[in-house]
């Protein structure tokens, strides 16, 4: 007889072989008539619905990408516009290369 | 380890299947009997490795059920067997789910006779010509008893079945991290109790 570790790894094995060895029942007649019941039975009271409806998958995957990407691009253009004619553009290249004139002018122009 | 149920290989009539389903959702439901010709061997295999033969007929029914009630819900992107395989894997979890709560002592308790039978079946196993297929099944279903319907459903799967621990989370609806860590304990509870019948 090996150690316990040993003994436990042979009976694990042992338990594998044995569920791997399990073997399907026939589903018989009567339950195939029965489920086929239920399932006409459901098709008049609850019948399947088609999951997520088309409009609700356009909706995500179509229409919210392309309002999120556009929005993104219009609040670019925005901040990029209102640099550009507020002279900001040209104090933060100042302030960039070490202006500190120019610094203290963008700061108290902010305040 | 091989897996003894495989998955998502073989392809099978899936644009047929999908006809099918597009048939039913149409309000044909007696094409429902089209896929229950094509999967019921498929599913009675799946709920026989998970839960006792007796619960093999009310699980299938139920998994037959919740497929049909969720056919809306199939894209047809990837093989319906595979897609069923998943309804048929989460049923057997839910059945075990339901079968604790309705125990009045869990499952796994200990008990004096058990412990007794498991200590019997262990030295009818260690003497090599001792080995009865039924008993060590029992043995089987009375270890596993120990674990909780989620570590259970698991150890089936990657351990049992050889499933990979992808696969087992795909089926499962899990992420790969969390079927690694259940697994794992799971795995060293079933050697705990295992190891409390050579004692």
């Amino acid at each position: 007889m090996g150690s316990a570790k040993d003994k436990i790894k042979k009976l694990e094995e042992d338990l594998v072989k044995a569920h791997r060895r399990l073997e399907a029942p026939d589903l018989p007649f009567g339950w195939r008539q029965r489920l086929l019941q239920e399932i006409h039975l459901l098709a008049e009271t609850d019948p399947p619905g088609l999951g997520i409806v088309p409009e609700t998958l356009v909706f995500r995957n179509m229409v919210l990408p392309f309002a999120a990407a556009t929005s993104l691009v219009a609040l670019t253009i925005f901040i990029f516009e209102r640099t550009l004619t507020s002279g900001l553009d040209r104090q933060l290249v100042q302030l960039a290369l070490g202006d500190f004139v120019g610094l203290l002018h963008l700061l108290t122009s902010v305040i | 380890m091989e897996s003894s149920l495989t998955i998502a290989q073989d392809p099978g009539p899936q644009d047929d299947d999908q006809a099918i389903v597009l048939d039913i959702l149409g309000g044909n439901v007696d094409a429902f009997e089209l896929l229950l010709d094509r999967y019921q061997d498929l599913v009675a295999r799946i709920a026989r490795k998970h839960v006792p033969r007796e619960h093999v007929q009310e699980v299938a029914h139920e998994i037959f059920i919740r497929t049909y009630q969720s056919l809306g819900n199939y894209k047809g992107n990837r093989p319906f067997k595979h897609w069923l395989s998943k309804i048929a894997v989460r049923g057997c979890y839910d059945f075990w789910r339901d079968y604790y709560k309705r125990q009045e002592t869990p499952v796994g308790s200990i008990d004096d006779e058990y412990w007794c039978r498991a200590g019997h079946i262990w030295s009818s196993l260690s003497q090599e010509n001792g080995k009865e297929l039924l008993e060590v099944r029992d043995l089987l279903h009375w270890a596993l008893g120990h674990l909780s319907p989620a570590s259970r459903t698991v150890l089936t799967l990657t351990y049992l079945e050889g499933y990979s621990t992808t696969e087992a989370a795909g089926l499962l609806g899990w992420s790969v991290p969390r079927v690694k860590i259940q697994s794992y304990r799971a795995r060293r509870k079933l050697r705990k109790v295992l190891a409390k019948t050579l004692a």
